[in-house]
C-alpha cells in the first residue's frame, strides 16, 4: 500500500526532534540539520509508492543518516567548517544552564570519534530508540550497535579526560 | 549515559519544519493536476480540430467502386463509359486530356447498408 500523507506527517511529527538532536551533533548546525530532515522526507514522499508505512520510521532514520554522511563527506571534500550557529536562536538554546565550555570539548571529542561509533553513540542517547530499531535502522546486527557504543563510549571518555 | 544529555542538552528544532514540509508537498499536487489538465486539453483540442475532416470525409460505398471499375473496365480512352447498375455524368475538367465523370450507384438492396 502507498505511503499516505498523514502518515508522513505523523512520522515527521514523531522523529523531527530525535532526528534534529541526533544530526546536530554530527553537523552542528541548525539549518543544515532542518533542511536534511525535509530533504529525508521529501525523497520518501517522491518514493511513496513504494514505502511501506509500518517501516516508515526506520527508512526516516535511515535516508537522514546517508544524508548527513554525505554532507560530512561533502564538507570534508571541500575543507568546510560550518559556522556554529549554537544559542543563536531563542528557540535553540537549551532551556536549562549549561556549561557550554563543557558541550564545545564534546563537539570536538565527537569529531574525533569514527563516524560508525559516532552515529550509534548519538542514536542510543538522542533517538529513544531501542537497540534492535537502532540495528534495523542502519542494517548492522544488534550486538555491533552494542559494540560500537560501548567503543564509542570509552574513546569519549579518553577524548573528554575522563568527564562525560 | 545520561552525562552526554547533560554535556549537551536536548535541542529544540527550528519552528516551521512541518509546515515547510507540507508546503513542499502541496506545491507539486497543483502542478501534477495542471499537467493532466494541460495534456487533456490539447487531446480535446486536438480531436475538436481533426473532427470537421473526419465527418467531411464522404462515406465509403462498395456500389460506387464495382460502378467505377465495372465502367473503367474494357473503356477506350475517348468514349463515354458505360456503369452497369448505376449511371455516369461528364463533368466538364478544364482539361483536354482530363475527363471527370460523376458515377452514381443504384441504391442498394441491404437496407443495413450505408447510402
Amino acid at each position: 500500500m502507498a505511503l499516505r500523507e498523514e502518515a508522513l506527517y505523523a512520522s515527521y511529527r514523531r522523529l523531527e526532534r530525535p532526528l534534529y538532536n541526533v544530526l546536530y551533533r554530527q553537523l552542528w548546525q541548525s539549518q543544515d540539520c532542518q533542511d536534511l530532515i525535509h530533504d529525508a522526507f521529501m525523497r520518501i514522499w517522491e518514493r511513496r509508492e513504494k514505502v511501506d508505512e509500518a517501516t516508515l520510521d526506520a527508512l526516516a532514520w535511515t535516508t537522514a543518516l546517508n544524508l548527513a554522511r554525505n554532507r560530512l563527506r561533502w564538507r570534508k571534500l571541500w575543507r568546510q567548517e560550518p559556522l556554529e550557529d549554537e544559542h543563536a536562536e531563542p528557540w535553540h538554546a537549551p532551556s536549562q544552564s549549561h556549561d557550554f565550555l563543557a558541550e564545545r570539548r564534546l563537539h570536538q571529542a565527537l569529531r574525533e570519534l569514527p563516524p560508525k561509533q559516532r552515529e550509534v553513540l548519538l542514536m542510543s542517547e538522542y533517538s529513544e530508540l531501542k537497540t534492535v530499531e537502532i540495528a534495523r535502522a542502519l542494517g548492522i546486527p544488534e550486538g555491533t550497535v552494542a559494540s560500537r557504543k560501548h567503543q564509542a563510549l570509552a574513546r569519549l571518555k579518553l577524548l573528554m579526560g575522563g568527564s562525560p | 549515559m545520561s552525562e552526554l544529555r547533560k554535556v549537551s542538552p536536548e535541542r529544540i528544532p527550528p519552528p516551521g519544519g512541518l509546515f515547510r514540509l507540507q508546503k513542499a508537498i502541496a506545491a507539486q499536487r497543483p502542478a501534477g493536476i495542471a499537467w493532466r489538465w494541460l495534456a487533456t486539453a490539447a487531446s480535446l483540442a486536438l480531436l475538436a480540430l481533426l473532427s470537421p475532416l473526419w465527418t467531411s470525409l464522404p462515406p465509403h460505398d462498395d456500389g460506387i467502386d464495382s460502378a467505377v471499375r465495372g465502367a473503367l473496365q474494357g473503356h477506350i480512352a475517348g468514349e463515354a463509359v458505360q456503369v452497369n447498375d448505376g449511371a455516369a455524368l461528364a463533368v466538364p475538367s478544364g482539361h483536354p486530356n482530363v475527363r471527370i465523370y460523376l458515377v452514381q450507384s443504384l441504391p442498394s438492396k441491404d437496407p443495413d447498408a450505408r447510402p
